[in-house]
């Protein structure tokens, strides 16, 4: 998406990814192999490059405000209904 | 879909129709591309459509029942000269109950719009919450 971007000449560095596991975010961001590591599969590692690079940059976010839960699990409906409206997702009147 | 819904595979319901969910499910995904909050629901049903039994079948009713309730719920886009592009991603772990395996989810925004969304099971078995986000985020 990013080589997309480039074509309409808009630069962007260090895209901003929102994660919900500060574990997963200590492990993007060094670079050592642990031993509980070590069974994700090599295609998986390829993200770490990036982050070296800079290229992208993992953040953390609360759950609270993680609009990617609704494509993970079954919500609520005050939930789904509060992600909907933070995704644009709007009632257009005709 | 309510939390307490859970659709297994183990299911002793009789049978139905197998032609007449599949083309529900079909016509279901084509929707996906404009309706986001349909998305995982729809995912999970189609993943039956092997060994149907009548609560899946009910499962998928029930989409079609919150779509003609909410016929005009659309995506709004604001005109906007934020190009900044951010991502979100989240996994449940385990979410899949038959196989064991972790679901992901990522939208990307540009600006303050939604511009691309997704769901997909994992290809692979995690064995820590740490490793299925590690997992989803290579992949979004």
């Amino acid at each position: 998406m990013k080589n997309q971007l480039e074509d309409y000449q808009i630069n962007s560095n260090s895209i901003p990814i929102f994660c919900d596991n500060t574990a997963t975010i200590c492990l993007l961001k060094n670079p050592i192999l642990h031993s509980r590591a070590k069974d994700i599969e090599i295609k998986h590692h390829f993200i770490r490059d990036y982050v070296q690079k800079g290229i992208l940059d993992i953040q953390f976010i609360n759950t609270e405000h993680q609009w990617a839960d609704i494509f993970t699990k079954p919500l609520t409906v005050e939930r789904f209904d509060f992600i909907k409206k933070n995704l644009k997702m709007h009632f257009v009147s005709d | 879909m309510h939390p307490t819904c859970t659709l297994s595979k183990e299911d002793t319901g009789s049978k139905v129709d197998q032609k007449l969910y599949r083309g529900m499910i079909g016509s279901l995904l084509y929707l996906t591309a404009s309706r986001l909050d349909i998305l995982f629901s729809v995912c999970l049903c189609a993943r039956f459509q092997s060994d149907l039994r009548e609560s899946h079948l009910t499962a998928v009713k029930r989409i079609f029942r919150y779509l003609k309730g909410t016929t005009n719920l659309g995506l709004l886009y604001r005109k906007s000269f934020d190009y900044k592009l951010v991502g979100f991603c989240d996994a449940d772990y385990a979410g899949d109950r038959i196989e064991r395996k972790s679901t992901n989810g990522n939208c990307q925004f540009l600006g303050e719009n939604l511009i691309s969304w997704a769901s997909k099971r994992h290809a692979t078995i995690a064995i820590s919450t740490a490793e299925a986000e590690y997992i989803l985020a290579a992949s979004c």
